[in-house]
């Protein structure tokens, strides 16, 4: 006899079904997920917080509104996590993976924490992540005070970061789906790691309001979920306007899977082959042979530009301003990596002409990147060249140059669209990727592209060994 | 002043003014990483921005472009 299926593992249009059916309760389903955070989620360090008394009673609600046929949409009564990075009101504390803020309150939610509520949802727990979203240098996955992220793939390994409890709750079918954020690479990297489906909306896309500042000028909000089709319908629901932030854009999201009526243009990033472990290329090529079915995929190479020096001089400016002073008062002892505890007095040096010349460069980068993104409807690389690193050891050691692709950088400086989608498996048994990426606001391509690689492969319904 | 003047004059300034925070050890670890960062500028001065080139404040440049 087969082991009863887990609902949790289910596709956010087969749970609404079953909400909808009464086949699923959204009271049955949030206990569930509870249970299951509690009991499973130690283990994978990816819970920070249960929110256990918010979740039933939002349940309840949903339950009520279900029954009388008001209909809030496809994440009505449906339970999700939300990185420890997005402001929880209620009491809820809110630690951005540090021990010293482990009673920080706010007496409000994150905006897209209000949205989601709107749409019904259901939040469940406060999940994992690298303290200050990593933007302390860390070398090594324990780097957090809830200790590093487990991959719930192989649990000798790192579930990736920042966003690390959201990558391993939803692998580990604890949560259907979750919120992240991605400075540079905090969403495709635990996504990829754990053989997710992840998307880092497109800059301004999605409100940041109420959620930690790294960076203002790169931070991006997204969801990780089992599937593309998935992560469309819970940008549409966090997407739009929102005047208490700045650089939040009036672009709504309407989610549509089909493909463009003329077939689309991949652009494969030549180099990509340079360096990745052996099944993450053959994987990778696999891959390109299933978008081949709708797609034309032709090589390109990016403009030479200097897109990490440049990421790095924006971050760490920015991150100093947010977070330097707070953390060079004492704060920067309770960062469980030890490796980044003087980082802040470093990045306080970086001079203001160095900032403003690399925030010139990314305007040149504007103008040259997004001329040539235009000949494509789509670019394509791996997401990592590597798999998972392993608990022990530094990422200096384990990647050499190879951390984050040059994709990963240039979609995060120019706050392009990604999508992660699961390419299979490689080393240790450890889940591989690639990422897609599109013009400005156009998550419908990287979207409607991964859904029909979807519908034609099964990585991202393969499930791990259970803990 | 030569890089290793500057370095040595900042390492003297950082014990001073953060000496009962930082140990010595940590300090040169942030030393190494103001040099990583004045390289990285190094870098970026190498690709002149044209006469005018303004700041872009990671606002996307022309939203009206999409479709969405």
């Amino acid at each position: 006899m087969s082991a009863p299926e887990n609902p949790l593992f289910l596709s956010l249009r087969e749970l609404g079904q079953r909400l909808r059916q009464g086949t699923l309760s959204p009271v049955m389903l949030a206990e569930l997920a509870l249970e299951r955070l509690e009991r499973e989620g130690p283990p994978l360090n990816c819970v920070v917080t249960l929110a256990r008394a918010r979740a039933l009673a939002e349940a309840r609600r949903a339950e009520t509104e279900l029954r009388k046929g008001r209909d809030r949409g496809p994440l009505h009564g449906i339970p999700y996590g939300a990185k420890d990075l997005f402001a929880t009101g209620g009491g809820i504390p809110t630690t951005w993976g540090l021990g010293a803020l482990r009673e920080q309150r706010f007496d409000r939610d994150a905006a897209v924490l209000e949205r989601l509520e709107q749409a019904g949802a259901v939040l469940v727990a406060k999940l994992a992540m690298v303290e200050v979203a990593g933007g302390m240098k860390y070398d090594q996955p324990d780097a957090s005070f809830t200790g590093p992220g487990v991959n719930p793939w192989n649990r000798s390994a790192w579930a990736g970061g920042s966003s690390s409890g959201s990558g391993s709750a939803v692998a580990a079918g604890l949560v259907p789906y979750a919120l992240g954020s991605e400075t540079w690479g905090s969403i495709m990297g635990p996504a990829g790691y754990c053989g997710l489906s992840g998307l880092r909306p497109s800059f301004g896309r999605v409100s940041r309001r109420g959620a930690m500042t790294l960076s203002w000028t790169m931070d991006k909000v997204g969801p990780l979920a089992h599937s593309a089709d998935d992560c469309g319908l819970v940008l549409a629901a966090i997407a739009g306007p929102d005047v208490e932030d700045a650089a939040c854009l009036d672009a709504a999201y309407s989610h549509r899977t089909a493909l463009p009526a003329r077939r689309p243009k991949l652009g494969v990033l030549a180099g990509w082959d340079e360096g990745p472990q052996p099944e993450v290329a053959a994987n990778f090529r696999t891959a390109l042979d299933r978008l081949r079915e709708v797609a034309d995929v032709e090589e390109t190479r990016l403009p030479g530009l200097p897109y990490t020096d440049t990421a790095l001089l924006i971050m760490y400016s920015e991150a100093s301003a947010a977070h330097g002073e707070f953390l060079l008062s004492g704060a920067n002892r309770s960062l469980a990596a030890r490796e980044t505890h003087a980082v802040p007095l470093a990045i306080r040096e970086i001079p203001a002409r160095d900032y403003i010349n690399a925030l010139r460069m990314r305007q040149r980068m504007h103008r040259e990147v997004l001329g040539w993104l235009a000949d494509y409807d789509a670019l394509a690389a791996p997401t990592s060249k590597l798999v998972a690193p392993p608990l022990q050891g530094r990422f200096s050691d384990y990647f050499g140059p190879h951390r984050r692709s040059d994709l990963t950088t240039v979609g995060n400086l120019l706050g392009l669209p990604a999508l992660c989608l699961p390419t299979g498996f490689g080393e240790r048994g450890l889940p591989t990727s690639m990422q897609l990426v599109a013009a400005p606001l156009r998550e419908d391509l990287v979207l409607a592209l991964g859904h029909a690689y979807q519908a034609r492969t099964e990585w991202h319904r393969q499930r791990p060994p259970a803990g | 002043m030569t890089e290793a003047a500057d370095r040595s004059a900042l390492r003297q300034r950082w014990l001073a003014e953060f000496g009962d925070r930082f140990s010595a050890a940590e300090i040169d670890s942030a030393l190494d990483d103001v040099a990583m960062l004045r390289r990285a500028a190094v870098r970026l001065a190498s690709f002149p921005p044209e006469l005018g080139e303004m700041p872009s404040s990671g606002v996307l440049p022309n939203p009206a472009g999409s479709d969405q």
